[in-house]
């Protein structure tokens, strides 16, 4: 069996943030996260209650077939007994009905910012991101918010973002990316685990910001049978490889 | 009270210069007969209140019918990739003199402004902690029953709302299998318009009540190239020629091309 790739270890690594039976919820463009809620569902969370914000609970098309091609997909509300408003999402939140939430973004910085509105070019122009969408509030109500990015790199973990989109509503805030997990903390990247077999002076390289490793490094646990096969199955063309380091 | 009529007398209800809203979400249920209406009858100057529905802004901005565009979120996911619909990341590109006007925000201000206005209060306050959100007009108010302060936002009442649908019936009632905006975006108008796949004698069961429609037309493929739940699928490949076209400086040749009149459309449905 061939060594898991960075991004099949990021992507069973937010799975494991999932505990069994916690309600997680996902934004736009979240087409990784998506994959992670299908393995953490038909691996170790059977019992999780999966919100997308296209309307969909549970979603029946998230069992025994590979994924649709976008996070908003309009399969994904076929069989839906009960389609979310939009303002269910923030309600539930600000009742604590949801646990878990991911956020990516385009930049990071040392305070937990996140950008997603607008990168500044340092001669030419800026160019314009997707936007906030509902990242703001959301980071703030929901118990768990869980950052995630799949280009762990200098240019999107930055000493200071261009635009502040998003503030850090946990101390310390979770991270997760293809080269380990972390907690930010303080103002550094603290390591919780490398993915196997990442160095510790990859992460530093590849971080805009103080890196610190624990007295004994920690090395993600390996994906188990179950943990493949479901990667496997719910997608089967090894797309997530092709969001790490787009 | 509701009237059905043709898409032209819907959209010719609509001035140039008003503040206007969309159902649907993302890439389901665009109000996209209405919005190549909109373009057909040179409507310009107009507000969007935009939830986050990126080809309707894109066509609308690119048609040069957009003074102002108040947003959450404008991206498109497409073969796997994310990318910022190209008029919007052109227009926000120029200097603000010879581009638009636009603001982004979190989606949750403009969903508790539309809720504000859908009540006929005149603010409401908001779930999150005051003074940290990163735009401006939020205040914050003292709670008085528990002396904290707030923040609230000021009630957006569109003028008209613009929604596609499953289905409605003679008298103006609408079903809406996924209303994720709809309800919203209707309740906080003043006016709104819909166009639906089917219209039927009687609904059994309705999303929106009459009272709150003012004009219904019967526009099989409105969402098109969106996707329309229980009729079809976002086009995909649609998109994509779209999007490469506006990027080579041909958005005028798409509009020449699948805009123009109200037929050249309707043979790509389905």
């Amino acid at each position: 069996m061939s060594q898991p790739s960075p991004a099949d270890f990021l992507v069973v690594a937010m799975a494991r943030q999932i505990p069994n039976g916690a309600t997680v919820a996902t934004g736009l463009l979240s087409w990784l996260p998506m994959l992670a809620i299908a393995v953490a569902k038909a691996t170790h969370a059977p019992e999780l209650t999966y919100l997308n914000c296209s309307g969909a609970i549970n979603p029946a098309r998230l069992s025994g077939q590979s994924l649709p091609p976008s996070s908003t997909d309009v399969t994904l509300l076929k069989n839906n007994p009960y389609c979310l408003r939009l303002t269910d999402l923030w309600e539930f939140a600000a009742r604590g009905r949801i646990d878990v939430m991911f956020f990516g973004f385009a930049q990071l910085d040392r305070n937990g910012n996140t950008n997603l509105s607008l990168l500044q070019g340092s001669n030419g122009p800026s160019r314009k991101l997707p936007g906030v969408a509902g990242a703001y509030a959301l980071r703030q109500l929901v118990k768990n918010p869980v950052l995630f990015s799949a280009r762990h790199s200098p240019s999107s973990f930055v000493r200071r973002v261009d635009t502040v989109t998003t503030v850090a509503a946990s101390n310390p805030v979770l991270l997760v990316t293809e080269l380990g997990v972390f907690r930010l903390l303080g103002g550094a990247l603290h390591v919780v685990s490398l993915h196997p077999p990442g160095s510790i002076n990859e992460v530093k390289a590849k971080t805009g910001f103080p890196v610190r490793r624990p007295p004994r490094l920690r090395y993600t646990s390996q994906l188990s049978r179950r943990e493949r096969l479901a990667l496997d199955k719910f997608d089967p063309r090894k797309i997530r490889d092709r969001h790490v380091n787009l | 009270m509701s009237r059905i009529c043709s898409l032209r007398e819907a959209v010719a209800t609509i001035r140039s210069g008003s503040t206007v809203t969309f159902g649907g979400f993302q890439s389901n249920r665009a109000p996209m007969a209405l919005i190549r209406e909109l373009i057909r009858q040179k409507k310009k100057r107009l507000h969007l209140l935009l939830l986050p529905n990126p080809l309707a802004l894109d066509f609308l901005v690119g048609a040069g019918a957009v003074r102002f565009a108040e947003v959450a979120f404008a991206g498109l996911e497409l073969e796997h990739r994310s990318l910022v619909p190209p008029n919007w990341q052109a227009a926000v590109a120029r200097p603000p003199r010879r581009g638009i006007g636009w603001r982004e925000r979190d989606a949750i201000y403009l969903v508790e402004a539309l809720r504000a206005a859908a009540l006929g209060a005149p603010f409401l306050p908001l779930p999150i902690p005051p003074g940290s959100a990163p735009q401006s007009d939020v205040a914050g108010v003292r709670d008085p029953f528990r002396g904290c302060v707030v923040p609230v936002v000021r009630a957006l009442e569109p003028e008209v709302a613009l929604i596609h649908a499953q289905a409605a019936d003679r008298q103006g009632n609408v079903w809406i299998d996924d209303p994720v905006t709809d309800e919203l975006v209707t309740r906080a108008s003043r006016s709104v318009l819909v166009t639906t796949e089917e219209i039927v004698p009687r609904l059994r069961h309705a999303t929106l009540p009459s009272v709150l429609v003012d004009y219904v037309v019967h526009s099989p493929g409105g969402a098109w190239p969106t996707a329309c739940a229980g009729y079809y699928g976002e086009d995909d490949r649609h998109i994509g020629e779209y999007v490469a076209m506006v990027r080579a400086g041909r958005f005028r040749e798409y509009l020449r091309r699948y805009v123009a009149t109200a037929e050249c459309a309707r043979h790509l449905v389905q």
